[in-house]
């Protein structure tokens, strides 16, 4: 059995002036070319465990490593095989969307007529290639969507990390991004991905795992056996109470 | 690591160049301000440069002080007379206050009458005492030559003025007295005598400038030299106005969080930004030494430094080279 891409053990994270830690003891194995899902309520600490893992953040205690490599040790390294894909549009709007490509592909290595074809290929692939040369500040949100998630794929990373890919976007957007994600996790990427939308991780999730309260409170292996049936296992286990 | 640096110099100059109001706060506001405040300056540092006092003169005595007080202000060179004719001392004192001159200068009727008895007196007192002649108790009138002032002048100029005549009229005396003693000395002794003639003073003053001396060349200040850099340094400052405002988009956007996650550190980022910046510096730099050497010229002005390669160096000293 092969060993796991991500390795996450007692994970806690504090934050100044809060009462209770984000993330409280959270353990966490990622095996390569799985496609993983982190559901929880708003609140649960999904954001803030993935931000750890990535190294956006700095854990209180506990250890993260990404392919055998701790984050705390040499994170330069695992920058080059993690792709992150954030919450927010994380785009220069003010440029064009080739520009922003250029921009990152260059920081992750790229350069040429090399980082220019890449470019293109997910540009097409995604829809966006005739209009790459517009201002990212005058597309809609779909379109900045998904130049969001193409800009985390420009290096071919070994696992991918995303946070809430699909919020406020269109029907047809947000089906391009589950079929390229699909496609990238069936050429051996690992995906980590946040939401709580409990439909598109039975749609597109191999495991999933529920958090709350900062920790794994249950797991849901291949979720497309049991679909119509998450909610009810992930209301079982976080409970009905309204969150903040 | 020098091609991600370059990657960010390059992000950080295309959002300047797409953001319109930073290169007006960066480029045309400097350009504005230089212009307003060089001409508006332009007229005070012209008067302090020149050292020039307007002075209106009205000669009421005719006599040897009147000619010789007008001479020597002419000698002095700090002063651009006028002659107020026939003008009285309220018509005199109006064309001060307008501001048409800046001093006015009246040497009252029978000043060199005064001079004269004053001298006549102070020599009977001194050869008395050797003859044994008596000598008058009363002394003689006063005299002042009259200085009316605009009272917006600065304190220097008015300094200047009233040193000047304080020194025509010491040597007027001086010179008289001399005069006066050459014949009382030709009287006792019966002798044609030398003429006493006024001498230059025994310990004199030798004025030197602290700089520009050695080279040849004569420092000045000018409205062009004094606002160029120092609106160059202001405009400096809002370069600090767009770093901060590019990182704090930068961060609410999520780019910072992205950029955390890809190779590079925070070293690599902050060399790319100062770099891009200092850039922006350097052109800031150049365009408003280039105002000042060809654009505030045509509106009048000084221009800064003789020759392009001089503005830096002018900007470096702090000071203009004519």
């Amino acid at each position: 059995m092969s060993a796991p891409v991500i390795r996450v053990q007692g994970l806690v994270k504090r934050y100044r002036n809060a009462d209770e830690p984000a993330v409280n003891g959270m353990d966490l194995e990622v095996m390569p070319g799985e496609f993983l899902g982190l559901l929880g309520p708003n609140g649960a600490g999904k954001t803030t465990i993935i931000s750890i893992i990535t190294g956006v953040r700095q854990a209180t205690s506990g250890t993260v490593s990404i392919q055998g490599i701790p984050i705390t040790r040499d994170a330069h390294e695992v920058h080059r095989i993690i792709g992150y894909v954030p919450q927010d549009i994380a785009l220069y709007e003010a440029l064009t969307a080739r520009e922003n490509l250029t921009f990152f592909g260059e920081l992750l290595g790229l350069s040429g007529q090399r980082l220019r074809q890449r470019a293109d290929e997910l540009l097409e692939r995604t829809g966006l290639l005739a209009r790459a040369g517009e201002r990212v500040k005058d597309w809609s949100g779909g379109m900045k969507r998904r130049l969001n998630l193409i800009v985390a794929l420009l290096h071919e990373p070994a696992i991918l990390f995303l946070d809430e890919p699909t919020v406020g976007i269109d029907v047809q957007s947000r089906a391009a991004i589950w079929e390229l994600l699909h496609e990238i996790n069936a050429t051996g990427t690992t995906v980590v991905y946040t939401s709580h939308h409990l439909e598109e991780a039975e749609r597109l999730c191999s495991r999933v795992v529920i958090i709350d309260n900062g920790r794994a409170v249950g797991e849901v292996s291949d979720p497309q056996a049991h679909k119509g049936h998450l909610e009810e296992t992930f209301l079982r286990m976080t409970g009905r109470g309204l969150r903040d | 690591m020098l091609r991600r640096i370059i990657a960010h110099i390059r992000k950080e100059l295309l959002l300047l160049v797409r953001d319109r109001a930073g290169l007006a706060l960066l480029y045309v506001m400097p350009i504005v301000l230089v212009s307003i405040m060089a001409v508006v300056q332009d007229a005070p540092f012209r008067d302090f440069a020149d050292k020039q006092v307007k002075v209106l003169f009205r000669d009421l005595d005719g006599g040897v002080v009147g000619e010789k007080v007008r001479a020597g202000m002419d000698i002095a060179g700090s002063f651009t007379i006028t002659d107020a004719g026939t003008l009285s001392e309220e018509e005199i004192k109006e064309e001060v206050r307008k501001g048409h001159h800046q001093v006015a200068v009246i040497v009252p009727a029978g000043a060199s009458k005064v001079l004269l008895d004053r001298s006549a007196h102070a020599m009977d007192g001194l050869f008395g005492q050797i003859t044994g002649d008596s000598v008058a108790p009363i002394q003689p009138d006063s005299a002042f030559v009259r200085m009316i002032v605009d009272p917006t002048v600065k304190h220097a100029f008015r300094e200047l003025s009233r040193g000047a005549l304080i020194r025509i009229l010491a040597g007027l005396s001086s010179e008289q007295l001399l005069v006066d003693m050459h014949a009382r000395m030709e009287a006792i002794t019966g002798d044609t005598l030398e003429p006493l003639k006024l001498m230059a003073p025994f310990i004199g003053v030798d004025q030197r400038l602290a700089a520009g001396e050695t080279s040849g060349v004569l420092i000045a200040s000018d409205s062009t030299q004094h606002n160029v850099p120092a609106w160059t340094i202001f405009a400096m400052f809002f370069t600090v106005v767009m770093l901060a405002g590019n990182m704090v988009k930068e961060r609410n956007s999520g780019c910072m969080a992205r950029l955390l996650t890809m190779p590079g550190g925070v070293a690599e980022r902050i060399l790319g930004r100062a770099v891009a910046y200092l850039f922006i510096c350097v052109t800031q730099l150049g365009v408003l030494l280039a105002m000042g050497h060809w654009v505030l010229p045509v509106w009048g002005l000084p221009r800064i430094g003789a020759r392009p390669c001089e503005g830096p160096c002018t900007f470096a000293a702090g000071g203009g080279v004519h």
